[in-house]
């Protein structure tokens, strides 16, 4: 049982149900890679993609240019 | 001449301090009060928890700091708020402790709590440092958990196998992203120093699905499809062989043993020799007076001791909560010369879905508040409290978390050709479905991906933040 300070933030509802409800089982204990033969693997080349320098060097630009496009904006309205 | 006086010296407090001081006259005065003696830039505690960074690496005196700035600080603990200060005056003022116990009385024309959490490792029994369990919320619980970690690593050396679990410690945890950088650049290091294969590695979380980490998680375009982001944390836990236990309120930390209820209601154990669990957040525990001395702390506070700003605390159901809920100003509705930056503030509440199991225990994220919307808030904050100072009669500035962005870098593996970290934006941090109707989120500005780049961004982060916190030449230029 939980005690007042564990308490959810106000307005935390009784288990719910509806549009944003994500469905799946409840109470999952442990799962391993081979119990979760569903999980989404990355291919070899993927894999090989994320260290690769030359291609890291171009994704280095690209994730900076995302990231101060979300810090300008947000400092445009301050 | 005015007083405003900070109470916290972290990401938000700090923040909110340098700007305040950058932006008020020579005639008004700033005062930082905060029990530490440094800075700590928390986001690289977990380097120092896996053995590849010192302590004074991600921590510096804040005295000189603050000299050199013309802040006064005083290095104590808030204990009292009186906003209406009390039979002698009605200047407000705020009680502080030191540590040898001396008390004083500061007094302010405005105040910004910036406390943070506390950390609250009583929650569950056994967890914490002090219990069976270690941390990397502080830099010297850090230190403690490199030392257990390179204990674990003797053992594996020596032939034997080791079990290391980690993740959230109580059903109503935050930060899951702060143990999530942990265990993978746990079992990063565990490859480098060649134990990996006596090694077993078990994620227990507190999230429903993998990936939510405590913003309902979040969907990205990937391959022409759009997806959502457990199918990215758990393809990295299933690719790094690190197995999960979700949906999870741990109830005790026994030595070698968690015990922990799954949201069906069944109790459970698992076995571990390392155990890096995290601890729920309160705010700190100030109280309040009135003039008269009577106390007044639930005007201020919520029951979870964070401080009550201009959110909408009504209760009301999951579907009906929105992202206007959340707070813009972060001005007290009791006391207009108050504000509350970072975690210290109270949201009004969870993002993540709420879950509670057939035995009433809540296992559900709290929202998280990283450290980019903290110094946001912090400088926010702090720009409204000058204009009012220069007579504003109202805030000038808002910050709210549902029209706010988020940067984030999780490393996910420290190397400067072999690391990887996993980049994410994420627009707004709190879902406005009304703006976005199907995910809550703009689908242009959120994305993520894992790479060597997310790594370089990491460290540079790590130098660029200590830089911009130590007010070197040029610090307001870099962005929170
Ligand atoms: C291990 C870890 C890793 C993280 N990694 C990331 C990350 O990669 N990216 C990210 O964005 N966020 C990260 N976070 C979250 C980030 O650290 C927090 O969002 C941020 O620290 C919050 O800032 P704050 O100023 O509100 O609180 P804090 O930084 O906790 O500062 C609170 C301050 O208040 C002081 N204080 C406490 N009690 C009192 C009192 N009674 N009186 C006066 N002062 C008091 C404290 O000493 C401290 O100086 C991480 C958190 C952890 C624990």
């Amino acid at each position: 049982m939980t005690t007042p300070n564990d308490d959810p933030p106000a307005g935390t509802p009784a288990p719910p149900a509806g549009a944003r409800t994500r469905a799946r089982p409840a109470g999952s204990a442990l799962v391993t890679s081979q119990t979760a033969p569903y999980v989404t693997r990355p291919t070899r080349w993927t894999v090989f993609l994320r260290t690769f320098v030359p291609w890291q060097l171009w994704r280095f630009a690209r994730i900076n240019a995302k990231m101060f496009g979300i810090i300008f904006r947000d400092r445009a309205r301050h | 001449m005015s007083r405003v006086v900070i109470l916290g010296a972290g990401i938000s407090g700090h923040t909110a301090a340098a700007f305040a001081r950058k932006w008020l006259g020579p005639g008004d005065t700033v005062t930082v009060v905060s029990p530490d003696d440094s800075y700590n830039w928390i986001p690289s505690n977990i380097w120092v928890g896996v053995g590849l960074m010192r302590p004074r690496q991600v921590r510096f005196p804040l005295a000189p700091v603050y000299e050199r700035a013309g802040i006064d600080f005083k290095q104590a603990w808030a204990r009292e708020i009186h906003p209406e200060g009390d039979s002698a005056s009605t200047d407000p003022y705020v009680t502080i402790e030191t540590a040898s116990g001396a008390r004083e009385n500061v007094r302010y024309d405005f105040l910004i709590n910036a406390t943070g959490p506390r950390l609250r490792f009583d929650k569950t029994a056994g967890l914490g440092p002090d219990g069976n369990s270690v941390s990397v919320c502080t830099a010297e619980h850090a230190v403690g958990a490199s030392a257990a970690l390179d204990e674990s690593v003797e053992r594996m050396r020596r032939g034997e196998r080791q079990r290391f679990i980690v993740g959230t410690g109580h059903g109503t945890c935050t930060c899951e992203g702060a143990a999530f950088e942990y265990i993978v650049n746990l079992e990063f290091e565990l490859r480098a120093r060649k134990v990996r294969d006596k090694a077993d590695i078990v994620w227990v979380t507190n999230e429903y699905e993998l990936g939510d980490f405590g913003m309902g998680g979040m969907h990205l375009r990937r391959g022409g499809y759009i997806v959502p982001s457990n199918l990215f944390t758990e393809s990295l836990f299933a690719e790094r062989g690190i197995n999960w236990i979700t949906r999870a309120h741990v109830s005790a930390v026994e030595p070698g043993q968690i015990q922990y209820e799954t949201l069906d209601g069944a109790q459970r154990e698992q076995e571990f020799d390392f155990a890096m669990l995290l601890p729920p957040f309160s705010g700190v525990g100030l109280k309040a007076y009135d003039r008269a001395g009577t106390d007044i702390t639930a005007k201020l506070f919520l029951p979870n001791e964070f401080m009550r700003v201009d959110a909408d605390y009504e209760a009301k159901p999951y579907e009906q909560w929105t992202a206007k809920d959340w707070p813009r100003t972060y001005q007290s509705p009791a006391y207009p010369n108050i504000f509350a930056a970072g975690i210290a503030f109270a949201p009004p509440h969870a993002i993540s879905e709420q879950h509670v199991s057939p035995n009433g225990t809540v296992i559900a994220p709290a929202p998280p508040r990283t450290g980019m919307p903290s110094a946001e808030i912090g400088k926010a904050v702090a720009h409204s409290v000058v204009d009012m100072i220069r007579g504003a009669a109202a805030p000038t500035q808002s910050a709210s978390m549902a029209e706010m962005g988020a940067a984030c870098v999780a490393s996910a593996g420290a190397n400067l050709f072999t690391g990887t970290a996993a980049s994410m934006t994420v627009y707004p941090i709190v879902p406005d479905y009304d703006r976005y109707p199907l995910y809550g989120r703009d689908m242009d500005r959120t994305f993520g991906e894992i790479g060597l780049a997310g790594h370089w961004i990491k460290i540079a982060l790590h130098h660029m933040f200590l830089y911009k916190a130590k007010l070197r030449p040029g610090w307001a230029l870099i962005p929170e």
